[in-house]
């Protein structure tokens, strides 16, 4: 397998336009996300979706609460979900395959791969947020953002998991699978911020040219 | 019939439920009566505005201050024996998670015991059992107390509620608690979006339908202030709509923050359905 480039995008249900109502308080990070799965995905042959699951923060069966939207195979997990849409708002009409993680990903051997990751940082960052206020959120995410736009995927495979998760990091799932995949790239980090209490990060790499 | 410690009321009789909090930190109040005297004091109001029975509570729903069962208990028992006192028929419930806050507030003349955290500690049941206090089996999703919902989904919200709750109200018979002395919670906004709130309000006749008092607690909450977008204290007109809705649902019990206005709607609903007479009519009779 070779892979070409990764978008990384947050797996939040707020991604699906219509789940926040009348408002959409995420749209610069939908059309970033977008953005970035767009420029991933040009010019390779396969898409693999990397979807965490693990904890309430990144359910294996979540399922639309508002009954009112478009239908992206519930109750499949949150993370394929969001994949798949952030996909088809990028046009993207390559085969899919959607891997869970941690797990093993496999692809045939010749084909360019682009890959999307799924995945947030910490969700403990102020009154109001998924975890309330937990103040490891800020190193954490910090050195998150450090790593992601530095295309230091040896880094990634050395994040602690456990912190990670009481954090609520859905990213502590899936990012060592992109850095076990790509110790190094050329990275972009495009987007970081936490309008929610909780670290979006979209960015996109590249495959370092040997 | 529905008993409540010492009072009974009758099928079609609804009932306030006055949220009297000794917290620092509750959302809408922000520790207002924090003090016992001022607690006091919001529940000579509560009773003179129309309130059935009163809620006590020591711990804030939510994230925030921690607080133990010892300080729990310091907050709620001995105030529950001072209520007690002044209003000897008023219905009083604590809200609580902790057997150990029940068995102490039970002592002190509570009637009922709100577990708004369903049945987190199991053992709360039997104490509501022991001293024939009602009790409150509310739907929280087996979520831990105190936290706040995150990514949750149902297949059916309604239908988990229903089956949830309908289950804690059998397990508190076989434990012991009289049968008209329950009363079942879908929980707004506890370990739901407010799409999953809004779906309970608008199905809460299914609710209904399973034949166990239903009491709801909607007071200025989230799943009003989304709806609207509106700040806590910007939310009453919300909340009564959304009493209004439960009420003609057929909802019996009304937790909430603004005694009156409450009141006065569940008077006008139960006039609309007929379970209730006007209060005076002449117009066009003379």
């Amino acid at each position: 397998m070779s892979v070409v480039a990764a978008a990384v995008c947050p797996m939040t249900p707020l991604l699906f336009r219509h789940l926040s109502g009348l408002a959409d308080p995420l749209a610069e990070l939908r059309e970033a996300a977008v953005a970035a799965v767009r420029d991933a995905t040009a010019g390779a042959d396969e898409v693999v979706v990397l979807a965490p699951i693990g904890g309430r923060e990144a359910p294996g069966d979540w399922r639309d609460p508002s009954h009112s939207g478009p239908v992206h195979g519930e109750p499949l997990s949150l993370g394929e979900q969001v994949g798949r849409h952030l996909l088809g708002l990028a046009d993207c009409t390559l085969p899919v395959t959607c891997v869970e993680v941690p797990g093993l990903v496999a692809a045939p051997q010749g084909v360019k791969v682009a890959l999307l990751v799924l995945g947030d940082g910490a969700a403990a960052r102020r009154n109001g947020a998924p975890g309330y206020i937990d103040e490891r959120s800020f190193p954490y995410d910090d050195h998150l953002a450090a790593l992601l736009g530095d295309g230091d995927g040896t880094g990634l495979t050395q994040l602690d998991e456990k912190l990670g998760a009481e954090l609520l990091a859905t990213g502590r799932l899936s990012f060592p699978v992109l850095g076990s995949l790509m110790p190094q790239a050329d990275a972009e980090l495009r987007w970081r911020g936490d309008p929610l209490g909780l670290t979006y990060f979209v960015a996109l790499w590249r495959a370092r040219s040997r | 019939m529905l008993r409540l410690g010492r009072r009974s009321f009758e099928d079609h009789e609804t009932i306030v439920m006055a949220i009297v909090n000794r917290t620092r930190d509750s959302f809408y109040d922000k520790g207002a009566t924090y003090a016992e005297d001022a607690a006091l004091e919001r529940v000579r109001q509560v009773v003179a505005e129309g309130a059935g029975m009163v809620d006590v509570g020591g711990v804030k729903a939510g994230p925030g201050e921690a607080v133990d069962a010892d300080e729990e208990l310091r907050r709620t028992a001995g105030f529950v024996a001072r209520v007690r006192e002044e209003f000897p028929d008023l219905v009083v419930s604590v809200d609580t998670w902790r057997a150990e806050v029940g068995r102490e507030v039970c002592r002190a003349g509570a009637d009922v015991l709100n577990d708004a955290w369903g049945g987190h500690d199991p053992a709360l049941i039997e104490v509501a059992a022991e001293f024939g206090a009602a009790y409150v089996c509310t739907h929280t999703n087996g979520a831990t107390p105190r936290q706040p919902p995150h990514r949750v989904s149902y297949a059916d919200v309604v239908r988990a509620a229903i089956d949830d709750t309908v289950a804690l109200a059998e397990r508190a018979v076989a434990a012991g608690v009289a049968r008209e002395s329950l009363l079942i919670d879908p929980a707004h906004d506890f370990e739901k979006t407010t799409w999953h709130s809004l779906e309970i309000t608008r199905r809460l006749d299914e609710m209904v339908a399973t034949g166990w008092p239903v009491l709801v607690s909607l007071s200025n909450k989230d799943f009003v202030g989304e709806s609207l977008d509106l700040p806590t204290d910007q939310r009453l007109t919300g909340t009564l709509a959304a009493t209004a809705v439960s009420a003609w649902h057929g909802a019996r019990v009304f937790r909430a923050h603004q005694i009156a206005e409450t009141r006065q709607v569940l008077d006008m609903v139960g006039v609309i359905r007929g379970d209730r007479p006007p209060a005076s009519t002449t117009r066009a009779l003379a």
